[in-house]
């Protein structure tokens, strides 16, 4: 269809030109995301209900238009970029709270809202909605539910799957339907256990039904800092065995040190290798004795020195050096590449070990900074993006770091997605059997190919 | 025909079409042509190559506990049983993930467990505890009263292997606690009672086993008391594992033996972390008794294992006991359970039916057994009258209503899935999509598919 028209036609529905966006900016804006890809849509639109993001689909289901919803565009794996062109449905309107349950411990908001914003609006009740990705403060719902997204807290609370109980979404048609609910079991195929996690490639999300609870009694936060990288994975691994399920278990090596005292000051030492933060909550019997197992097995393997914080000030420091870290490594280069393999957590230490040489071996500084607990890597390989050789290589160590995680037996992602990046790599975890099944799942949700085309799965054969 | 055909594949020796020994799986009174018996999934994927092309209808079979979920089957022609595939594939103490291959018991997958290093256990505690296997709690989605704690079974499953209804061997999810890599089709294949694919084999997430845990049962005499306790609890931030309410006949069932003036009882089970386990029993005794508790029981030790397993496993009591037994799942929003347990007792006096109640009262689920002996043809009327009630009741609370199992006579007259959902156009379209030719379990889940 011709560009004009398209615009012209989302201008009747939206019946608001300054949310209908084209011009040369807004296309070079909407074209990325914080992957190292690019597309280029025809037009962006900002719908402000349920109703006109559904004539929105019944427009380009008629027209074949391709369509991709987006957030914020924190996607790390090129999931939210427009590949095909086509129409890029942004959701910053929709950002409502629509209800608070707190009798029935549910909430219901649009895709739009901020992860964080909505915490923050649960905190006067005392409740949380606990996955915590670590982009929470710009990361929309609408893009943890498509990307499933984890986050420091999964290790205790699982990840964004375990807490959304339903949606309300857009299909390919502009039909608009509601899949899970308040309540829990309710009969037929788990659509909303489907949906979450498929980049927006089945369906498009315009509310998104959670779970919430009571926000726990105590915390106790700890900092353990490591001679060398080994140690701390070893730790790790002990906890675990130990029977200990602390809240929270990250670890940051040393490269991602000194990044995040460069830009936030957490407190981190510079010369230590490798730093764990733990972090334990739930009720507060028994949790003094259960920092005191942990802080025995970290000096089993010879810990330099454990901090605990005092008050919620030191929390808060030590936990900006984690949340803070991607940014922090960001400033070490001009660009990075956010790997997100995830392996069995007793492979961690020898996985580690091989991640760190293939950075040797290509010559391209890697900073790790990952969720230990889940066996979940994210190791950052810095690299000067002006430099098209660079370009190559940095892809070459991304694809050989998820090689070496599916040889351990994990998986090419943990968190953040296959979408554009990644798609060549599926074949590492799947037979083409998986893949042909999976394709039916698409068929059945988007048979003309137009929700967010050339995601996930490699091109059938 | 089919006889020999299957023969080939899996052997004579673990073929069967003899009407005497298939009378063991008779479902909704209906007899399979032949029961098979693969040794790997391999030979499961034969069998349904075979099958697709022959145009026969296949059930899968774990330990045919649940035979009697779902609508009445609509064509039934063979069996596949899973009992050869017992093994243990996987099982990572470092990872803490367990694979065992789809026929193995979860009985035997927990002494396993509990036997190693400091002992550990996955955490699901469904009905038909000694029986009930991997696959067929997984098909069925089965899950057990510390579900408030640990979450059901699709919290807790990395991956499941299954066959696909063309014979294809898939693999969904692995062994990682995170995974986006693809569609979560694990989350599809969990409660789809073998309408997608039959599982081979299944990874668990499990736990060391708790310091401590230990019951307490709080009695009361109404339910306004029961509702105020339980969502007190519900509100607080402690975090029990299991919060159940029982009604006087469920009580009476499990032989319990309760005061005069005592109706109802909360049972809770707290486990975990030893000092706060002894908190929360101090607190939740506290509750109790400003909710104006008759008595406040505890439970330890063998006592506390043994009162949860019977809980557990009451289906298996009622079914047992009660030829003409109906068992029935409501789901509702989590502040609703006192008084959907108030709406079926009162409906239930008026229709002159006899029921045990058992509420899932953290998840807003409520068990209801009908107890009939002797017959059922007198009450059909008063049956199909209240169930279509309770169904509406329900669905008003945002939930719906499952008859988990049911005589034949009842099945034919109601809708035993509930009301249709918003959403089964996309059940019905993937159904098709996945099983084209309708072979897999036909007829019995979610709207007949």
């Amino acid at each position: 269809m011709e560009k004009e028209n398209m615009i012209s036609a989302l201008k009747e529905i939206i019946k608001d030109e300054r949310y209908v966006l084209s011009s040369d900016v807004d296309l070079l804006l909407y074209g990325y995301d914080a992957s190292l890809y690019r597309g280029k849509p025809d037009v962006i639109v900002l719908p402000n209900t349920t109703a006109e993001v559904s004539e929105i689909m019944q427009f380009a289901y008629r027209e074949k238009i391709p369509v991709v919803a987006r957030g914020s565009g924190t996607n790390l794996t090129g999931g939210s970029i427009p590949g095909k062109g086509g129409i890029v449905i942004h959701f910053s309107r929709m950002d409502r709270v629509i209800e608070i349950d707190i009798e029935n411990q549910r909430a219901i908001v649009e895709p739009g809202i901020f992860t964080l914003d909505f915490k923050n609006r649960l905190a006067p009740y005392g409740f949380v909605y606990q996955p915590d990705p670590a982009s929470e403060s710009v990361s929309t719902m609408g893009g943890n539910f498509a990307e499933n997204s984890g986050g420091p807290l999964c290790f205790k609370y699982g990840v964004t799957t375990n807490h959304m109980l339903g949606a309300e979404v857009v299909l390919y048609n502009g039909e608009v339907t509601w899949v899970g609910g308040k309540a829990l079991d309710n009969p037929g195929y788990d659509l909303t256990g489907l949906l979450v996690g498929s980049e927006g490639t089945l369906a498009i999300a315009t509310k998104l039904l959670v779970r919430i609870m009571p926000a726990p009694e105590a915390r106790k936060t700890l900092l353990a800092i490591f001679d060398t990288l080994k140690d701390a994975a070893n730790t790790v691994s002990d906890i675990i065995e130990d029977g200990i399920i602390p809240a929270t278990l990250e670890m940051l090596d040393k490269l991602t040190i000194e990044a995040v005292e460069a830009s936030v000051h957490a407190g981190y030492p510079l010369d230590a290798e490798a730093v764990l933060l733990i972090e334990l909550d739930g009720l507060k019997d028994g949790m003094e004795r259960l920092a005191d197992r942990i802080i025995k097995l970290c000096k089993q393997n010879k810990v330099r020195d454990v901090k605990a914080a005092k008050n919620e000030d030191e929390r808060a420091l030590l936990w900006a050096g984690r949340k803070g870290a991607f940014g922090a490594v960001a400033r070490l280069e001009t660009s990075y590449l956010c790997n997100d393999g995830t392996v069995p957590r007793n492979k961690l230490p020898e996985v580690l070990e091989k991640v760190v040489a293939v950075g040797k071996r290509y010559n391209l500084r890697i900073a790790n900074v990952f969720h230990a607990g889940d066996g979940n890597l994210h190791p950052l390989v810095l690299f000067d993006d002006r430099n098209k050789a660079d370009l190559e290589k940095v892809k070459l160590v991304g694809s050989e770091i998820l090689k070496i995680c599916a040889e351990a037996g994990g998986t090419i992602s943990g968190e953040h997605g296959i979408g554009t990046e990644k798609i060549k790599e599926m074949g590492l975890i799947f037979s083409d059997e998986d893949i042909s099944f999976k394709r039916k799942v698409k068929m059945v949700f988007d048979p003309e190919e137009i929700i967010n085309p050339g995601k996930i799965l490699p091109e059938a054969a | 025909m089919m006889f020999s055909k299957a023969e080939e594949i899996v052997g004579r020796d673990y073929i069967i079409n003899d009407p005497g020994r298939l009378k063991d799986f008779t479902v909704d009174g209906k007899l399979p042509k032949v029961v098979v018996y693969p040794a790997n999934v391999e030979e499961i994927s034969q069998v349904i190559k075979l099958a697709n092309k022959e145009d026969w209808t296949v059930m899968p079979w774990g330990a045919g506990t649940k035979r009697g979920m779902g609508g009445i089957p609509r064509k039934f022609d063979m069996v596949i049983s899973l009992s050869r595939l017992n093994r243990i594939l996987e099982l990572e103490l470092g990872n803490l993930h367990f694979t065992g291959q789809a026929g193995m018991t979860l009985h035997e997958a927990q002494e396993t467990l509990a036997g190693k290093g400091r002992g550990y256990f996955i955490r699901l505690n469904p009905p038909f505890s000694k029986s009930a296997t991997l696959g067929g709690i997984v098909a069925a989605n089965s899950s057990g009263p510390s579900r408030f704690l640990y979450g059901s079974t699709r919290d807790m499953i990395l991956g499941i292997g299954f066959v696909a209804p063309n014979g294809d061997i898939i693999r969904a999810g692995g062994r990682t606690a995170k995974n986006v890599s693809g569609y979560d089709i694990g989350k599809l294949i969990i409660g789809s009672l073998g309408s997608l694919g039959i599982i081979s084999d299944v990874t668990f997430k499990f736990l060391p086993l708790p310091e401590k845990s230990a019951t307490l049962a709080v009695i009361l005499s109404s339910l306004e008391d029961t509702h105020d306790f339980t969502s007190g609890m519900l509100n607080s931030n402690l975090f029990p594992a299991s919060i159940e309410i029982l009604n006087t006949t469920a009580m009476h069932e499990l032989s319990m033996d309760i005061p005069d003036n005592g109706k109802y009882v909360v049972a809770i089970c707290t486990e975990g972390v030893k000092e706060s386990v002894d908190r929360q029993l101090k607190d939740i005794e506290e509750m109790g008794k400003g909710s104006n508790a008759v008595e406040v029981r505890s439970y330890l030790g063998e006592d506390h294992v043994n009162f949860w397993k019977s809980l557990s496993d009451f289906p298996k009591i009622v079914a047992e006991r009660y030829p003409y037994g109906i068992a029935c799942k409501s789901n509702f929003l989590i502040s609703k359970p006192a008084e959907m347990v108030k709406l079926w007792e009162d409906r239930a006096i008026k229709n002159g039916l006899s029921c045990a109640l058992i509420s899932r009262a953290g998840n807003g689920v409520l068990y209801s057994y009908l107890l009939l002996k002797d017959t059922i043809k007198e009450h059909l009327d008063a049956l199909v009258n209240h169930l279509e009630d309770m169904t509406e009741e329900a669905v008003k609370r945002d939930g719906n209503l499952v008859i988990e199992f049911a005589p034949v006579a009842l099945k034919e007259r109601i809708s035993v899935w509930g009301k249709s959902r918003d959403d089964f156009k996309i059940v019905q379209d993937l159904k098709k999509q996945i099983d084209p030719a309708g072979i897999l379990n036909p007829g019995r889940f979610v709207g007949g598919i």
